[in-house]
């Protein structure tokens, strides 16, 4: 299973990723790819709807996301599954992100 | 000449029935000479049979003509006349075919796949009629019998023009059908020297002695006397029984590299070719057969005569024709296929090590003459070899590379294995407490860890953690989470402080974003006070003495290394006798199976109460054993760490 990033972007600074599929080692660089390539962005929303799967590699990812927006704006998550917030609880990340 | 088989004799019979079957009925019906000769297609028999099966057809041969003639009513000088002379029309194209080498190429086994085997057929079939024509001629003209002049012309077409219309198509039958050939066996070398090689001259002085006689009787018109010609008759007798001993040469067997070709395209253009030239001379010979006697003022004799010399007139232009454009399709299109192919096999049966190269071949490679599709395949071939070579190079570079670094990856587990207390019983000193642990890294190395040590006499320190992320990145960050956990904790902080403090270190040179998820408790051990941290890791099961495991639930600070200025929160309980505390990683619950199901809490819960009376030991290795059957021939993931602390008996000294 692979991931799958569609962006839509909200005027120049404002840009929603939705992923889909699964965010694990193999997928991680794919977003961290995609979110390196964000400069100038000021909102960062990440749909998790579809995702599946999160990882530790995955965790990592968004982590330094919510870190380079942290310099430079917000990052907001949305539409979190509950597997997935349970990930978020127990690792606290819960304490660091925007969650909607 | 000896019968060595049974397989000789069959051979011989076999030429004996074909040949009296086929001569037969030409003997009545197709009289030219009464009581000498007739039309007879037979006679392409003798040197055909001959070529393949040597000494036996020879005598099969002449002993069915023998019984031909004895059968039609000839009289005993012809049968005995006929019976030595089919012999050695028999025998001679055996003989010639294996001595007589042509150019460079080597001799093999009786076949008409080149043009050189073409031409080598033709002209053993000229020397052989040459040769048996003269010796019978001789004999009617010795005996008085008929005028030589006149019979000669006439048996040596019928020799030569059959042998070549209808030789070379029962040649290509004999091939296709594979039938073995007789091969000599007594054989000599190109190097050796023996004597004997001079008995070909036999062959060419009768051949010469037939020819001049011809010529001699044919413009004078004289009539040769008998005496002149029994005394020639006796030459040529002597010259043809002695030449039996000719020693033959060294014959070269069919090379089993040309195993996968069963027939050459050079062999099936050759006798396409051949066949079609066949077909084209026949259909010349009936053409001139219902013109020529159109008033029929010509005899049977007569016609034939003119005919027999139309079609070998024809057949020798016909065949300089085919020749020359056989010569050119070999020379341009079936020998560099030929070489390619042998090439490439040669090629494919090599090893193809980085070691060996393969400049002999592309040097033969780019011998094959360049310009048409041929040459173009044989560069391309060429490149594929030179691009092969060099790849195999580089492979071999990046091989030794990946060995190095595996062998590397390998000491760094050993490494790493060996930084965690691997020693059980770890206490055995320390009869309050009883604790297990295990590590099985999915990769080489893996970003899990455990630990447990005395930070005092009286306080034990237990902590399982997580690195995100696999392999070096999360071994190495491992490392300095695990040191600096263990030092921090042998300042004697408490939980809290420790994580507080390690996660300000772990942040400072963190780029890599890499974190650590991290459980750790400290126990005193005197009163049984137990403190514990969470940075976002899952929470261990906790089994009260006499009751089943559950989770101990906290509320989870922030993995370690995540963000800066993470304060985190420790929680107290206290433990008694008989307590268990199983302490795991998310590679226990997230084992995974072909059909990619999770092994999940549940059925860790559920397997675990299943087995609460275990001790540490036996109950890690249950657990291992049922993620193994569970997980079955999937891969494994992720790192799988567990550890277990049992609380035995309060420390009462």
């Amino acid at each position: 299973m692979a991931l799958t990033i569609n962006s839509s972007w909200a005027g120049e600074k404002e840009v929603t990723l939705i992923l889909e599929g699964r965010l694990d080692t193999s997928t991680a660089p794919q977003l961290e790819k995609e979110i390196q390539g964000l400069d100038g962005v000021t909102c960062l929303r990440l749909d998790f709807e579809k995702l599946d799967y999160l990882s530790s590699a995955g965790l990592r990812v968004i982590l330094i996301a919510q870190k380079k927006m942290n310099r430079c704006g917000e990052m907001i998550i949305s539409h979190v599954n509950e597997t997935i917030m349970e990930v978020f609880e127990v690792t606290g990340f819960v304490d660091i992100l925007t969650i909607e | 000449m000896t019968f060595r088989s049974k397989r000789s004799w069959i051979r011989t019979i076999v030429s004996a029935a074909v040949f009296f079957v086929v001569a037969l009925p030409f003997k009545s019906l197709f009289t030219l000479l009464p009581g000498v000769t007739e039309i007879r297609p037979a006679n392409m028999i003798p040197p055909v049979l001959g070529l393949y099966f040597g000494p036996a057809a020879a005598w099969g041969i002449s002993l069915g003509n023998l019984v031909s003639d004895i059968t039609a009513g000839s009289g005993a000088f012809v049968c005995i006349s006929g019976f030595i002379a089919n012999f050695f029309y028999s025998y001679i194209p055996y003989k010639l075919w294996y001595t007589l080498k042509i150019g460079k190429q080597p001799i093999r086994p009786i076949q008409l796949s080149s043009v050189t085997e073409i031409v080598k057929y033709i002209l053993i079939i000229l020397i052989d009629s040459l040769v048996t024509t003269t010796a019978l001629s001789l004999i009617f003209e010795s005996a008085g019998f008929q005028a030589m002049a006149s019979s000669f012309p006439l048996l040596f077409f019928n020799n030569f023009d059959f042998a070549i219309l209808l030789g070379i198509p029962v040649l290509s039958l004999l091939e296709k059908y594979r039938v073995q050939p007789e091969v000599p066996k007594d054989c000599y070398s190109a190097n050796q020297n023996p004597k004997g090689k001079w008995l070909d001259i036999s062959l060419y002085l009768i051949s010469a002695v037939g020819i001049v006689y011809l010529i001699f009787s044919g413009v004078t018109h004289m009539q040769i006397r008998p005496s002149v010609a029994f005394a020639l008759l006796c030459f040529v007798f002597v010259g043809l029984f002695l030449y039996p001993l000719r020693p033959v040469m060294e014959v070269e067997e069919q090379k089993t590299s040309k195993g996968r070709v069963k027939i050459s395209i050079k062999t099936k253009v050759t006798i396409g070719f051949l066949l079609l030239s066949v077909v084209f001379l026949l259909l010349i010979g009936i053409v001139t057969l219902n013109t020529i006697n159109i008033n029929g003022q010509w005899n049977r004799l007569e016609t034939w005569n003119y005919l027999y010399l139309v079609v070998g007139i024809t057949i020798n232009i016909v065949y300089a024709v085919a020749i020359a454009f056989l010569w050119y399709v070999e020379k341009n299109i079936t020998l560099p296929i030929e070489r390619l192919s042998n090439l490439t096999e040669v090629y494919a049966k090599q090893e193809h090590d980085h070691q060996t190269g393969h400049e002999e071949l592309i040097q033969h490679c780019s011998e094959i003459p360049k310009g048409d599709e041929i040459g173009a395949l044989a560069q391309s071939f060429q490149k594929m070899m030179e691009e092969l070579d060099s790849y195999m190079v580089n492979l071999a570079t990046i091989t030794a590379d990946k060995e190095r670094i595996a062998t590397e990856l390998n000491v760094a587990k050993q490494i790493q294995a060996s930084m965690m207390p691997c020693i059980f019983p770890a206490f055995p000193e320390r009869s309050e407490f009883d604790i297990y642990a295990t590590m099985m890294p999915a990769k080489e190395v893996g970003g899990d860890f455990y630990d447990f040590f005395l930070i005092d006499e009286k306080h034990l320190a237990v902590v399982m953690a997580d690195v995100s992320g696999k392999g070096v990145p999360a071994a190495l960050f491992m490392v300095i989470g695990k040191t600096l956990i263990k030092n921090q904790a042998q300042l004697g902080h408490s939980p809290a402080e420790i994580f507080t403090t390690v996660n300000m270190q772990l942040c400072e040179n963190n780029d890599a974003g890499l974190f650590v998820t991290s459980w750790m408790g400290i126990l005193d051990i005197e009163t049984g006070k137990f403190t514990y941290v969470n940075a976002g890791h899952n929470p261990p099961l906790l089994k009260k003495s006499g009751g089943e495991y559950e989770y101990l639930r906290s509320r989870p600070g922030f993995v370690l290394a995540g963000m800066e200025g993470i304060r985190y929160r420790q929680f107290e309980m206290t433990l008694e006798e008989g307590d268990m505390l199983y302490l795991y990683t998310d590679g226990v619950t997230e084992a995974t199976n072909s059909e990619n199901q999770l092994y999940g809490e549940d059925r860790l819960v559920k397997f675990i109460n299943q087995h609460k009376d275990d001790g540490p030991q036996s109950l890690l290795t249950s657990i291992k054993g049922d993620i193994d059957s569970f997980v079955g021939e999937a891969p494994q993931f992720d790192d799988i760490t567990m550890l277990c602390l049992k609380i035995k008996s309060k420390n009462n000294t």
